[in-house]
């Protein structure tokens, strides 16, 4: 075991940022689509048009709303779903592929699951959960026990061994899935939402073992979630993924701080929007004129093919405003009264009523401000970001 | 992106066949042709007999062959064959789905419900086979030497000093014969209307109570209506039953003179030299029409009513306080039970310990002769018991695994295909059992397969036959088995097999245990079949029961039957005990529905 975790965390060091160097992609997806046909005849599309690489020692993270489809993806990659067309790769083997008519069955694929329901065998002893895939995969005996421990020993819980799921807490349950899904070292290890059913302290405290698990390690990881803070603090890169279609792929800084469409913008964070339409195409510079209901803004552009006319909105984090009394010089501003203020711990928040709009600001470490007090908001160009609009029929 | 994908499909066109193939070969695993073979099986035990049984009706050796068809009128007493059948399964049916629905309403509506006597009585059936009831009731009624009609005789005349010397009661009559067999259909109209009301949410019933309904106004426009499909199924069920049902009027009918077409049937194929098929196969044909036109009704009544069946969990149920009429609910039910169950066995063992069938029972001198005859001094009975209970342990054994098998295919695939296979392996036993054992005769007894008089024809009949029950057993237990507990194992590199083998069927263990035993229970009492199929070469105990009771050794006769009882109830009694430790009676209660 030793030596590979060697091996693994070399390609983690490798995998991380580069693309990859000359290795293959754990994981190739290529123009997926699946359907499901419901009771009543109408007809979902689960998966739509998805292509996915994840690079060796890679963390990815799959990121929406609960019903977009992200279970299914993870399934057809597993190979518990079959998709209708496109092809999946595995550590360079076709796995799924539907010109070809392959379907490689799950057992074959070489890869770890660990299910929402954490989907431990009841009739079992954690022991011998940990050892099936070992034994399963015709692992010799005599190095079987040894692996099984040192896995337990990696989550944390050596002591539970001969302990059976019914008598364990949801967290030590985690945690056995977690070493049933490490022992056999397998390159790729799936995750679909594992920390969805434990209690916020201990999903805390999971969540910054995994990730130190997996950077050690080395595995693959492409992990379901539908929680924004969870996708930032665990991936290399976040896909969001709505209706079945991934709508932006990037690490969790550029979909943070360079979402392309609005449904992005709010999905991982808070916004204060306007909307508007494109008085002037993307320059050179990366920027777009937008008339907005205050007037004419230049913003950075999310994309160079926007068109006179184009209907966009414009984003600004909360914690990228700044409020003062005196008029500051910077370009973009607005005056408007504090409606309200709220100490939240970390951090305060203001909302600003502006025209008929209300902005909210965060800072840390600052006085609040009285309520009906008239100030200035102000936002530095470069955190100005026009946006397309997905969902025009959303609010 | 688009560019590379149509380079990939190019490169990958030529190859096409051979992908194919490879891929043909990587999904296919031992399993895979394991569980492909079974369900092969089944298909073919389950089709072919009846596919027989049609042919059988148009041609024979080698030529176009009507007779068949033409005995539906040529039969000596038809008319009264068909009246005496139709009168004694559409009279114990009404008789028997009022008693079943009333106590089932008891015990899910009303404080008078009793913890175990619920649990026991859908399993009065397998606790006291059939075959043995019957003769339990015979003794105990019969005209002259019936015990309680002796006790009966001796309290009338004690009161008014007559002298009676026989009846009052005769268990060899109409009222006898129905009697015996309400007993064995109420609880299937128990299982069926208790399962209805459980789904039918006592607010209704409340809220039309608070708007001034009285309590039968409400079970009249709000109860009733809600559980009519329940009550059409019991109908349905009980025309199945009845028309098939052969160890009842057997023995019951048969010193009664009353004849059914079960009965007919048997004694067409068994007792009649040589065997007359085409007058056995015409009346085969009037039972399939019975329980066609019962199924035709019942689907008349899904169709035509919008029922408030409300699916889905957590109704609050609230029972109805029955005040002092609490008592005379609880004796109804514990009242069918000492009736059904416990006075045939009284009977029956007092019978075996005397020696003799006589209403004067020598407490004194009570032996265990009649058991050491049957147990261990009548080679033919030692024979009978000894295939009886092989034939249970390896029918049940094949049979259980087999439709755990079937039951995770179904799931697996869900729709279409799978659908269709679970329903063809099922449907020939639903139509008629007697007309499958019938079926088995034809397929199996000549050439090629010559299984005539082996033990081998009735194992596989006993599979096909009740393949049905095995099936609800394991159904309803795969369906206990998380679907993501089999996925976690193929994702840990097992084959289909292992994950057969190491998760599904542990995980089923409980309920397919269930199964087991009521499958076990079946078989080793079974009569359809072994009446048919059975001869001296391979004697069961239900042949050698109705042998015994030909030859009228009735101490004999008792201490086979209460034999046969005791293994039963053994076996039950094990089975309850297990699940009720392990908190499964639910799945017994959703297996022995399929009964
Ligand atoms: N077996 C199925 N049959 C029909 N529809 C399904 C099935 N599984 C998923 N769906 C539908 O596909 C969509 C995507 O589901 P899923 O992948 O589970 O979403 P997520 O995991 O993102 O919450 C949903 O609309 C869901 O209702
Ligand atoms: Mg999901």
């Amino acid at each position: 075991m030793s030596t590979q975790v060697g091996n693994s965390a070399n390609m983690a060091a490798q995998g991380a940022g580069s693309a990859g160097g000359n290795k293959p992609n754990i994981v190739e997806v290529r123009s997926l689509i699946k359907h499901f046909h419901r009771e009543d005849k109408t007809v979902v599309p689960a998966i739509d048009t998805v292509d996915l690489d994840v690079h060796p020692g890679e963390f990815v993270v799959l990121l929406g709303p609960s019903g977009c489809g992200k279970t299914t993806l993870l399934r057809c990659i597993a190979g518990l779903e079959k998709p209708d067309t496109g092809s999946i790769q595995i550590q360079g083997k076709k796995v799924f592929d539907s010109d070809m008519g392959l379907v490689v069955p799950p057992e074959r694929r070489n890869i770890s699951m660990i299910f929402q329901s954490y989907a431990l065998w009841p009739h079992m002893s954690a022991f011998d959960n940990i050892a099936y895939p070992l034994q399963s995969r015709n692992v010799p005996k005599a190095s079987i026990a040894e692996r099984v421990h040192g896995a337990l020993k990696l989550v944390g819980i050596p002591e539970l061994v001969q302990q059976y799921p019914a008598q364990m807490s949801g967290g030590q349950q985690q945690r056995i899935a977690l070493a049933r899904a490490i022992v056999s070292n397998d390159d790729l290890v799936l995750f679909d939402e594992p920390l969805s059913n434990v209690d916020a302290k201990v999903r805390e405290q999971l969540r910054i073992e995994l990730l130190e698990m997996q950077r050690k390690l080395g595995f693959s990881a492409l992990y379901v979630t539908h929680d924004q803070t969870e996708a930032m603090a665990l991936a290399h890169r976040v896909a969001i993924i709505r209706q079945g279609k991934i709508v932006q792929i990037g690490s969790p800084r550029d979909v943070y701080e360079r979402p392309s469409s609005r449904y992005v913008a709010r999905f991982v964070g808070t916004t204060n929007e306007l909307n508007g339409s494109v008085v002037s195409p993307t320059g050179g510079d990366g920027t777009v004129r937008v008339s907005t209901e205050f007037g004419e803004i230049v913003a950075q552009s999310s994309s160079t093919s926007f068109k006179i006319g184009d209907k966009v909105a414009v984003v600004i984090r909360p914690e990228r405003c700044t409020l003062s009394i005196a008029e500051p010089t910077a370009p973009i501003k607005w005056s408007g009264t504090i409606e309200a203020a709220l100490f939240l711990g970390s951090h305060t928040e203001h909302v600003v009523r502006i025209g008929e709009r209300t902005f909210l600001e965060w800072s840390v470490g600052s006085e609040l401000r009285e309520v009906g007090t008239r100030v200035w908001l102000a936002v530095a160009p470069e955190h100005v970001r026009a946006v397309t609009i997905l969902d025009p029929t959303e609010k | 992106m688009s560019q590379s994908t149509t380079a990939n499909n190019a490169a990958s066109n030529g190859v096409h066949g051979f992908s194919r193939a490879r891929q043909f070969r990587e999904n296919i695993t031992p399993f895979t042709v394991l569980s492909s073979l079974v369900i092969a099986f089944l298909a073919f035990l389950a089709i072919y007999p009846l596919y027989r049984v049609a042919v059988r009706m148009v041609y024979n050796n080698g030529q176009f062959d009507f007779k068949p068809l033409a005995s539906m009128v040529d039969q000596p007493g038809l008319s009264v064959l068909l009246v005496n059948t139709v009168i004694v399964v559409l009279i114990s049916a009404v008789i028997s789905v009022l008693l079943g629905a009333i106590m089932a309403w008891i015990n899910e509506r009303t404080d008078a419900r009793m913890g175990v006597v619920t649990d026991a009585l859908p399993l009065v059936p397998f606790l006291l086979p059939p075959i043995a009831g019957a003769i339990g009731w015979a003794l105990l009624l019969s005209d002259r030497a019936g015990l309680l009609n002796a006790v009966f005789r001796w309290i009338i005349n004690g009161v008014f000093g007559t002298s009676m010397t026989e009846g009052p009661l005769n268990i060899y009559s109409w009222p006898g014969l129905i009697f015996v067999y309400v007993i064995y259909s109420v609880p299937y109209v128990y299982m069926l209307m208790s399962a209805g009301l459980r789904n039918v949410d006592s607010s209704l019933e409340e809220q039309s109570r608070v708007c001034g309904a009285g309590l039968f106004r409400t079970m009249r426009r709000v109860t009733l209506p809600a559980v009519i499909p329940s009550l059409g199924a019991s109908v349905l069920l009980l025309v199945w039953f009845g028309m098939s049902l052969f160890s009842v009027p057997a023995i019951i009918g048969q010193g009664a003179k009353i004849e059914v077409l079960a009965v007919r049937i048997v004694r067409l194929l068994t007792f009649t030299y040589p065997a007359d098929v085409p007058r056995a196969l015409a009346l085969c044909l009037f039972v399939i029409l019975g329980v066609g036109t019962a199924y035709y009704f019942q689907s008349r009544i899904l169709r035509k009513g919008r029922h408030a069946t409300v699916g889905g969990k957590g109704h609050k149920v609230t029972r109805i306080e029955l005040g002092p009429w609490k008592r005379v609910a609880q004796s109804v039910v514990v009242g069918y039970i000492v009736i059904a169950a416990v006075l045939p066995m009284v009977g029956l063992l007092l019978v075996a310990l005397n020696g003799f069938w006589t209403p004067n029972i020598r407490w004194t001198q009570l032996t265990l002769d009649s058991f050491r005859h049957v147990l261990i001094e009548d080679q033919i009975t030692k024979t009978a018991l000894r295939n009886s209970l092989m034939l249970g342990v390896f029918g049940a054994s094949i049979g259980i695994v087999a439709a755990a098998i079937l039951a995770l295919f179904v799931q697996r695939s869900g729709k279409g295909a799978a659908m269709f296979i679970d329903a063809t392996i099922k449907l020939p036993a639903a139509i008629s059992t007697i007309v499958l054992a019938v079926g088995f005769l034809l397929a199996f007894s000549g050439p090629p397969f010559n299984l005539n008089g082996t033990f081998l024809i009735l194992l596989l009949a006993y599979l096909a036959l009740y393949m049905p029950q095995a099936s609800v057993a394991a159904d309803a237990a795969a369906s206990q088995v998380g679907r993501e507990l089999s996925e976690a194992s193929q994702i840990s590199g097992a084959s289909a097999g292992r994950t057969f083998w190491k998760i599904s069927l542990p995980l089923m263990a409980a309920g397919l245990a269930a199964g087991w035993a009521l499958l076990f229970v079946r078989m080793i009492g079974d009569l359809t079949a072994s009446a048919i199929l059975a001869g001296t070469n391979n004697p069961v105990v239900g042949f050698r029961i109705l042998e015994v009771f030909e030859g009228a050794s009735y101490a004999s006769l008792a201490a086979l039957s209460m034999v046969l009882t005791l293994v039963s109830m053994i076996v039950i009694v094990i089975l309850l005990i297990l699940t009720r430790r392990r908190g499964t009676t639910r799945s017994v209660r959703v297996s022995t529905q399929g009964a």
